[in-house]
Order: C-alpha cells, then structure tokens, then sequence
C-alpha cells in the first residue's frame, strides 16, 4: 500500500472532530504532564546527585577503613585511615584516566566556644583547594548553583592551606556573636579580656572573630585548638544546620592531634564509569593488602537520605505516570471503540473491496496514531510553555530534608521525553487495536448490514 | 482539807511523780536519738570537706590511671583549690604540660598552650576512660545537689548512711547521685552517678589515708578515687591523691586569662 | 459496439450447489437458504427477485464470499470458495468481484475519484499509472467525469451510486454483485442506474447479478430468477 492509507486516516480525522480532539486533548495533557514530571524528576535527581557528590564533599568514591563507614565514631582512631593508607591510595589510583580530582576528609564532633558560652558542633574538614576545584565543578553548578552555601564573609579556599580559620553555620553564629564574620586578626594582635556579664560583651564577642574548639583527641586526652570565623554558612540540611562547621583539614586534625583521615573521596571526569571504577579500585586495594571499604557514592550504606528520597520520588512518579497511562489508553480506547463501532459498515464495505482484516486494521492504528501524534506536538508546545513559565517563576521547593528551599526548574529530560512518547505511541496503537481487532473479525455481511451492533 | 488521810496521799502523789518522771525521761530518751542522726546537709558537707571542698586555699597532686579500650594513660595534675574557685593544672606527660581546667562555682574552663581563650566544657564531658571533667576538679555536693537519707548500708563493712541527690539547677554535673557517707566519720566511701532516666552510668569509690590539719584539727582527706564505668567493665580509672596541703592562694592563681600566658 | 446484451456463455462463473445458511435471531433460528442450488453464466444480466426475507441478500452474501454457509458448495469461476481462507476470499472479491451496495456505502472523506480507486490500491499488480488509467474510465463509463474531485455529500443519490458502480467496476471484476442497488433511488434515477449497469455489461461483458424486490425493473432484465423461502423458483 502506498501513502493512500495515510491520507485517508488523515482525512478521516476530520469526521467526529469534538471526540478527536477530546481524545487528543487527553493525550495532549498526559504528554505535557508526563514531560513536566518527567523534568521535575530529571531536575531533582541532579540536584541530589550534585550535591551528594559534590555539594555534601562525598565524592564519586570513598574510600573507608574497613568498618569504618559505621564504627569510625565510637572508635575513630581504629576506623581511620593512616598516613600509610593515605599514601597506598595515592599510589593506588595514579594514572587512573577517569579521575579528576581526589583526597582525604575528615568528620568530627566537639564543643566550639567564645569564651563566655559553648554549643557543639558537627565539623567536615577538606583540603581548601580541592574543595574549590569540588565546589566550581561545571556539574555543581549547573544543579546546585543556586544552593549557595555562604552567608557572609569568604570562602576557606581563599585562604592559605594551613590557615587556621573556619566556616559556622549561621545558628552557630547567631549563638556565639560571631555573624559578622571577615579576615582573620594578625597573628601578633592582642587578645582582649572580654567580661561575659558586661553590658558590652555581646559587642565585644561580634569583633572578636576567633573562638575555640574542644574535642576529645584520639589519643583520649582533652584538645583544644582556635579558629578565626573568616564565614557564616548555609547547610541546606536540617540535621546539621545547627551545628555545621567546617575547618581545612590539616586544622582539624590537629584538633584530634592526628594525622589521619577518616575517609578518602575520588570525583571522576564523568558520572557514568563509577562501577567499574569502584571493582578497579576494590581489587587493588585488595591486592596491596589494605583493609578498605570502597563505596560508589549512590551506595545505599553511604548515602541513604539519596536513595531514600529518589526511592520515594521514583515512587510518586511513576505512580503518577501509572494514572497518566491509564487515562491515556482508556480515552483512546474509548474513541477508537466508538469509531469502530459507527464506522461498522464502511469497514464491511472495505472488507468486500478485498481489503484484509489486517489492512482495516492498520487503517484504524494509523487514525489513532496520527491522532497522538498531533496530540504529543500539542502537548510537547503545552509542555514547553510550562517549562518557561515554571522556570520563570521562582517557585520555592523543598525538598525533603532541605532547609534552604531551592527553587524549582524543570529540566528537559530527553530520556523521558523519548520514553513518553514511545509509550503514548505503543498506547495508541494498543488501544486502537483493542478496539478494532474484534470488529474486523465480524462477519463482512453483518459489518456492511449494521447488524454487528 | 478532807478526812483523806497523809497515808492516803502519799501514793497518789508517788503515782503523780512517777508520771513525770517518765515523761522527763522520754523526752529526753527522743532528744537523745535525734542527736545521734546527722541531716542530709550535715552529711554532704562533711564529705566535700574531705574531698577539697573547703574555704581555705589547699593544693595536692593527683595520679589519674586510666585503661580506656586497650589503651593505658597515666597523667599528673597538681590541684588548687580556694572556696567555689578551682584550678587544675596538668604536669604530666610533657605534651600535654600546660593545659588547665579551672572552675568557678558550677562553670568549668579549658586551655591549653596555643590557645587565646579557655573553652566552655561540660564537667560531665568525658575526659579519659570513664573519668570525666568532674572528677580531677574539687567536689560541692553539698552546693549543687538536694540531699536526702534513704537509708543504712555497709560499704567494705563500714556502715554508712545511703543518701539520694538531685540536681539544684540544669547546669550540675549530674542529674542524680547515690551517695554511701559513713556514718562514724561522714566519709563519702561510694557514689552512683545517675543519668536523666536513672541509669548509673559511672561508680566512684574512695579512700582517704590522706590526713588534712586545718586550724591545729586533723580531718581525713581523699587519697584515692576508682571510677568504674558499668557499661565498659574493660575501662578503668584509678586516681592517686598524695597528702594535700593548705596554702593561701591568690586569686589571680584562678584568673584564666594570666594562666594561658 | 452494440447495445444489444451478447450471448450468454455457457460458461459459469456461479455454480451454487445445495447451500444452507440459517440465522440466529434471537432464541429463534431463521432458515435463509434450504439447500439452494442455482447457477450464473459468464456475460449473463440476472437479477434475483423476491419478498422482504425470501434470502436475496444472503445468495448475494454467498456468492460475494461476504458470507459463509453452514453447509454446500460455492464455485466462483472454478474456485471452490468454501474452501478459502480469509485472505485468499479477500483478494479473490478484490479481483473478480465488484460490489454495489444499497446504501452506495462510499467514504465520506474521500473524493469521487478517490473513492473509485480503493479497490485498486490493494491490487499489487496495477501500477500507479494504471490505476490512474483505470479510475479515469470507470468515472467517465458512469458520466461523472466532471464530478471527479467532489465529495459524495455534494452529490445526489443517483450520482452517488453511479460512484459505487463505478468502484465497482474499477478493478475489472469479472462479475459485480448488486444487493438493491436501486433501494434508495427515486423511480428515475433507479431506471438510470439500470441502463446504466445494462449498458456496462454489454460493453464490458461483465456479469450482472443484482438483487430486487422492485417489479418495475423487471422488464429491463434478460434473466430473472425467483427465490422464495430460500430456494430458487422455477
């Protein structure tokens, strides 16, 4: 057969055009809706995928000390890496292609002080310039850019490595008086008394940018270092918004007079070869005899606030996209039902003109497909009008277990776009076919009589 | 005057005075016993007393010794006490020469060399093994603790008067304490350390061979502490308190801005 | 070339023997066809008359291979049709037999033209170029070649089933089945359709089988043949 079907099916859209364009309607808004969800959930798992890896310093790898990844804070001179580890992994991972960037971190707990009051605090340490280089990565900014962590003052990576300087979180500052954070004092600049009770302390304590530190060391003995609050900053997580600090790593280890780390993090060029990276890494720690825990960053034991929360979107997606494909299918089925029917005896004629049943049915599948075609245009230019307007609004979002809202931006997702639209298609045909497969099975007489009715 | 004969009021009036005289002598039977039961606060300040807690100035030096997961420590504080005021300072090992506690009432400092500014710590934070802050500064249990007498014991076959203490106010050491005070001396032998629900979460006992002489009276002085953490039978601490002497310590001795120069 | 109906070949192109056909309607079971038996020769212009329900329809229905019976045989031009699957009765109406229907049964959507080609564009042995030929023909064959392009709604009844006619001739069929063709037409316009359906079968020696209750039609028939409660006449 040539293009006359096609052109028939297309003219054919003209005949009961308030139910064609019902049921395109219908198609039109399930494809612009699976296309806006399907760009929430694009925009959403690159958010959390950024600032897993990027934002929260996690890396694409870390790398643990055996059992370290849940024992290391009962225990953390046991659970940490040694310099010995640290030099094996440097060893280890040179001249790996994929790597882009890597190096240790360290987490601890302690008290943090001005002098008249203490509150704890929660503190990740990274080197300052690899941090910068995490920070600026193209990807992160592209998802998280928005999730801007400084409130005021500067970035550590602005200043020297072994500066003894700290980021707090703005609780903290709040707390301590120590809001208007700036550049650190001169090492020579005289400490002044402050008296907690005088009527000026509040004021004393906001120019007095260093506070102190305390936490057990690792050797079990009390510790206590300085640190001048060089920035006030945002955590975008609730669970440690109150109590976030963090400090270049060589100053926090000397708060736990230790050179060790407590986890070793690898970005990679790019985030498709992690498993692979992940079994290369695994086998030649193990065959250099280290006692490591190598972790891909989407790993349920090391990121468990990402899986659960796509765990929980994937869910509400695709039982969105469940409601979505059933209204679909039954609004075409339902059309292509009531053309079939209405249209009983043309399809007896054309069965007498020798068309096959086979043929009578293509006929029908190309009327429903055109019709979904037409209606995926409509709902593809519905979609992107939405996509603009949504974008251009500045809705607030958030997320679970954010505090700082982002705000929401759909993202063309070509996955789902493709995928949408596929599955419309392969639901119009289905529908089309349900519908016509038992009529073209009727008797011809009784299609062309009416009696199939 | 009635036809009563003298023979007749004599028994009565004999009746009469045995009557009163046992009265006189229940009376003062129950003010005897009363004497003999000292009060909760009596008791409390005693035991401080014998644990530093005093208003002259007196310094010693403690030994802690502590296990803590495999790992033996032995450090040396020299210990200065004055009223509510307390500076702690450590002389051993060399690396760790220089750091202070120091408390005044229920507030507790700590600095060490390279610091500007002493840090706010808890007393209850822990510092090695199950030791914590509270136990290498001077005790006021009588200051910060509600005390009552529940009850006798014997501890190592020393009676004692067992006592439960509660917290005066949120910022003490412990929520709650059992408290063993012998009863001939009013020695502090044992104390519980309770967390907000009532867990013991430490026990301390003590010794006192130490001998203090204040105001040309000697009083028994704590010389040795074993602090026991219940959930870590592996981990120990074991203080060694040598003989404390008085001395009239400056005030400025507890200034923390003139110790960390 | 002349008008006059040419001889009947001996030859038969509808050999019908001992059909039955019943339908069910409802709890009841109608007999259409008791064991009819009937025959059609090449070139012949029959038309089969009888009463509302004397099986008209159904013999038209049989024969169209648009119907199967429940027992007897079916030979269309030597080919046992009973014996065909459903493809094989599918291209076998598309080249031998052309239908004409009462209610003319055209696609609303598409042109007189478009129309009359439909049957060829399932015929994989007529090119593009034939087809074009063949549809030019089987327009100008019904008069209407100046109605081409319209629509069968701006056309009239007789116009439209001269369309019908038209398709139905399109493909050459060797012989064209009508079931009331002239049901829906005023008295004029069925005798036009008539002469009409006369004048193909003399020129193009197609045969005639068409069905009628209508007796004025009868004098314009060289065959008729009676059937009545399912068997043929005599």
């Amino acid at each position: 057969m040539n293009s006359a079907p096609f052109k028939m099916s297309l003219r054919n859209l003209s005949r009961n055009k308030r139910r064609n364009v019902a049921t395109g309607f219908a198609i039109a808004l399930g494809f612009s809706s699976a296309l806006v969800l399907g760009g929430f959930m694009h925009q959403a798992e690159n958010r959390m995928r950024a600032f897993t890896i990027y934002g929260s310093r996690t890396g694409h790898i870390a790398i643990y000390k055996k059992g370290g990844l849940v024992s290391y804070e009962g225990n953390p001179k046991k659970y940490s890496l040694n310099p010995l580890d640290l030099a094996a992994l440097e060893r280890i991972t040179a001249g790996m292609s994929q790597i882009q960037m890597q190096g240790p971190e360290m987490v601890g707990q302690g008290l943090v002080s001005n002098g008249c009051q203490s509150t704890p605090f929660f503190a990740t340490a990274i080197d300052p310039q690899l941090d910068w280089k995490v920070q600026q990565h193209p990807y992160n900014l592209e998802w998280n850019g928005e999730l801007v962590n400084l409130a005021r003052g500067r970035e550590l990576w602005e200043y020297p490595d072994d500066a003894t300087v700290m980021a707090i979180s703005s609780p903290i500052a709040s707390f301590l008086h120590k809001d208007k954070p700036g550049d650190p004092p001169e090492p020579s600049a005289k400490v002044a008394a402050i008296d907690c009770q005088a009527a000026d302390a509040k004021d004393k304590l906001a120019a007095d940018l260093t506070v102190q530190l305390a936490a057990n060391a690792w050797n079990g003995r009390l510790s206590g270092i300085d640190a001048d609050v060089v920035a006030n900053m945002r955590t975008s997580n609730p669970l440690y918004e109150g109590g976030f600090v963090r400090l270049p790593f060589k100053h926090l280890q000397r708060l736990y007079e230790t050179k060790n780390a407590t986890s070793y993090s690898i970005w990679l060029k790019d985030n498709d070869h992690v498993p692979e990276t992940v079994a290369l890494i695994e086998a030649k720690t193990k065959a250099a005899g280290l006692n490591l825990d190598v972790y891909a960053w989407d790993d349920k034991r090391l990121s468990p606030y990402f899986n659960g929360t796509m765990q929980f979107c994937n869910m509400l997606a695709w039982f969105t996209a469940a409601i979505l494909a059933s209204i679909v299918i039954l609004s075409v089925f339902n059309s292509a039902t009531m053309t079939v029917i209405e249209r009983g005896s043309e399809i007896g004629m054309m069965r007498s003109l020798g068309f096959t049943r086979r043929r009578v049915r293509v006929l029908f599948v190309i009327e429903m497909t055109m019709i979904a075609a037409i209606s995926m245009a409509a709902g593809g230019l519905i979609g992107v009008v939405s996509f603009f307007f949504v974008n251009r609004a500045g809705i607030a979002l958030r997320l679970p277990g954010m505090v700082e809202g982002m705000t929401l931006r759909l993202a063309v997702n070509p996955q789902i776009v493709l995928l949408s639209a596929t599955l419309i298609f392969v639901l119009a045909i289905f529908a089309s076919l349900l519908a016509v497969w038992a009529v073209a099975k009727n008797g011809i007489a009784a299609l062309v009589s009416g009696s199939h009715r | 005057m009635t036809t009563q004969t003298a023979a007749a009021i004599k028994p009565q009036v004999l009746a009469q005075g045995v009557r009163i005289l046992a009265a006189w002598t229940t009376l003062g039977l129950a003010t005897a016993g009363l004497a003999a039961t000292p009060s909760a606060d009596t008791l409390l300040k005693d035991a401080d007393r014998a644990r530093g807690s005093t208003s002259t100035g007196i310094i010693w030096r403690a030994v802690m010794d502590t296990v803590d997961d495999g790992t033996k420590t032995s450090v040396t504080y020299e210990l200065k006490v004055k009223g509510d005021l307390a500076v702690t300072e450590t002389i051993a090992p060399p690396e760790n020469k220089g750091e202070y506690f120091v408390s005044k009432e229920r507030n507790l400092w700590f600095i060490k060399p390279g610091m500007k500014r002493a840090v706010v710590i808890s007393a209850r934070q822990k510092l090695m093994g199950p030791a914590s802050n509270a136990d290498i500064v001077a005790t006021n249990y009588y200051r910060d603790y509600n005390g009552k007498i529940t009850g006798e014991a014997k501890i190592d076959g020393v009676d004692c008067y067992t006592l439960d203490l509660t917290a005066k106010a949120k910022n003490v050491t412990y929520s709650g304490i059992h408290y063993w005070i012998s009863k001939a001396d009013h020695l502090g032998l044992k104390a519980e350390f309770l967390s907000l629900k009532g867990d013991v979460i430490k026990t301390t006992t003590f010794k006192y061979a130490n001998k203090l002489v204040v105001d040309g009276k000697t009083t028994p002085f704590v010389s040795a502490m074993a602090i026991a953490d219940p959930a870590k039978p592996a981990n120990s601490a074991v203080v060694k308190i040598e003989p404390p002497k008085l001395e009239a310590i400056p005030d400025d001795a507890f200034d923390i801005a003139k110790l960390k120069k | 070339m002349s008008n006059a109906a040419p001889a009947p070949s001996d030859q038969a192109i509808v050999v019908l023997s001992n059909l039955v056909k019943s339908y069910q309607l409802g709890q009841t079971v109608v007999p259409a066809l008791r064991g009819l038996n009937f025959r059609v020769n090449r070139g012949e212009f029959t038309a089969v008359i009888g009463a509302s329900g004397s099986g008209k329809s159904t013999l038209l229905n049989m024969i169209g291979c648009i119907d199967e019976p429940e027992s007897g045989s079916i030979q269309i031009d030597g080919i046992e049709v009973t014996k065909l699957d459903d493809n094989a009765k599918s291209q076998l109406r598309n080249r031998k037999i052309g239908f004409i229907f009462q209610s003319f049964n055209l696609i609303p959507v598409l042109s007189v033209e478009e129309n009359v080609e439909l049957p060829l564009l399932i015929n994989a042995d007529v090119t593009a170029a034939e087809r074009k030929e063949r549809v030019k023909q089987a327009i100008s064959d019904v008069a209407l070649g100046k109605f081409s392009k319209n629509l069968p709604d701006q056309l009239s009844g007789g116009q439209r089933q001269r369309v019908a006619i038209a398709r139905a001739l399109a493909g050459n069929p060797d012989l064209v089945l009508a079931d009331e063709p002239t049901a829906n037409l005023d008295s004029e316009n069925s005798h036009k359709i008539i002469d009409l359906m006369l004048q193909l079968n003399a020129q193009r020696h197609v045969t005639f089988l068409f069905s009628t209750h209508d007796e004025r039609l009868m004098d314009r028939v060289s065959k008729m043949v009676h059937i009545q409660d399912g068997v043929i006449r005599a």
